[in-house]
């Protein structure tokens, strides 16, 4: 955590609400990013990163200060969204949606924009078929770049069991998309 | 042919030491399924390394600090409607240990050890509970601790009040047997 953001986390722990805001400003993104490919909707993904940064807002008090706050916030929102899966039981994607929030896209091509909705739908497909632990462990290692123990961490299991959920789910998807015709190329 | 460890090192991505690279790379120049595996999970690599990071939609902490008043709001009927439950939880007990208390013990001094332990349980249940805490903090003034106290002791006094007038009756008109 650099000063500043210790700085903004000091005001947002005395009750500062802009402070608490430059927070949800600086870390909407990965928050969104989690809850988004969890959920696959946008929708909900939006409820669940703003429900994500209230349950943040009202445990700040216990946050412990020696922890990385991104992974600590991130932990909120993956219990959150496996708990959602739980109770949804039935993922749903909306592959309508992926070519509205493409914020990387720069090339407007309709080519271009097929094959990265293409990209982006085998993606989400691929992700569903994994159970809600192995899913966040793989968002977080792959869209975080979260070590081991940062994912152990965030996920409240051991670095075994991160270990075997990544090795297992690494199989299963590497299996999933030899096996899927890829109508865009791939590096091999 | 046996395929561990370097399945697990594969999948793992594991930190190698030169010569487990060196046997990796021998395993896979004569081994088709952990090349495969190692072809696949690079391309998988690859593929998911590309894959975009998708943010909200401009405004979102805008709708984030627009939906604080709400969020507060049924927060706080929460805490209340959480408290009041247990309120009328620990106010059932604490009837129904008084009733108990009455039924069991036939002396003056074991009634009122049994209501002043029955007291002492209520309030330390409910000290020990977070939640009335919260809701109090949150919700209900400072002084609402004096009017819970004067209520309970009103209750107490009630509960002793009604034992002494029936114990007078009994003391004025004697017990009757047959």
């Amino acid at each position: 955590m650099n000063f500043s953001e210790a700085e903004i986390l000091q005001k947002a722990l005395q009750k500062d609400d802009v402070a608490f805001a430059e927070l949800v400003e600086k870390y909407q993104s990965p928050v969104f990013n989690l809850c988004f490919r969890m959920l696959g909707t946008e929708v909900e993904a939006e409820d669940a990163a703003q429900e994500t940064f209230w349950r943040a807002y009202q445990a700040l008090q216990s946050y412990d200060q020696n922890r990385s706050f991104i992974t600590w916030l991130l932990s909120i929102a993956a219990h959150l969204c496996i708990d959602s899966q739980r109770k949804r039981k039935v993922p749903i994607i909306e592959i309508d949606e992926f070519e509205e929030f493409d914020v990387t896209d720069h090339n407007p091509q309709p080519e271009a924009i097929m094959i990265r909705r293409q990209e982006q739908e085998m993606i989400q497909r691929m992700l569903n078929g994994l159970g809600e632990l192995d899913r966040a462990a793989i968002i977080l290692r792959y869209w975080q770049g979260f070590s081991e123990e940062e994912i152990a961490a965030a996920l409240s299991i051991s670095v075994s069991a991160v270990k075997s959920r990544l090795h297992r789910s690494r199989q299963n998807l590497a299996r999933v998309f030899s096996q899927n015709e890829s109508p865009f190329p791939v590096e091999r | 042919m046996e395929h561990q460890p370097y399945k697990t090192w594969l999948s793992e991505n594991s930190t190698l030491t030169p010569v487990e690279e060196e046997n990796l790379k021998d395993h896979l120049a004569v081994c088709t399924e952990c090349s495969l595996l190692a072809r696949d999970l690079k391309a998988l690599d690859s593929f998911l390394g590309k894959a975009i990071s998708h943010a909200p939609s401009p405004g979102f902490p805008h709708r984030f600090l627009a939906s604080l008043p709400e969020r507060r709001e049924a927060e706080q009927v929460r805490q209340v409607r959480k408290w009041m439950v247990g309120l009328f939880i620990a106010l059932i007990v604490n009837m129904a240990l008084i009733v108990t208390a009455a039924i069991f013990t036939r002396t003056t001094s074991a009634w009122l050890v049994n209501l002043a332990v029955a007291y002492g349980t209520i309030i330390g249940l409910l000290q020990q509970t977070q939640f009335i805490y919260r809701a109090f903090s949150l919700v209900i003034p400072p002084h609402i601790w004096m009017i819970t106290v004067m209520v309970a002791l009103a209750w107490g006094l009630a509960g002793v009040g009604l034992w002494v007038w029936t114990l007078r009756g009994i003391l004025l008109s004697g017990v009757k047997n047959g």
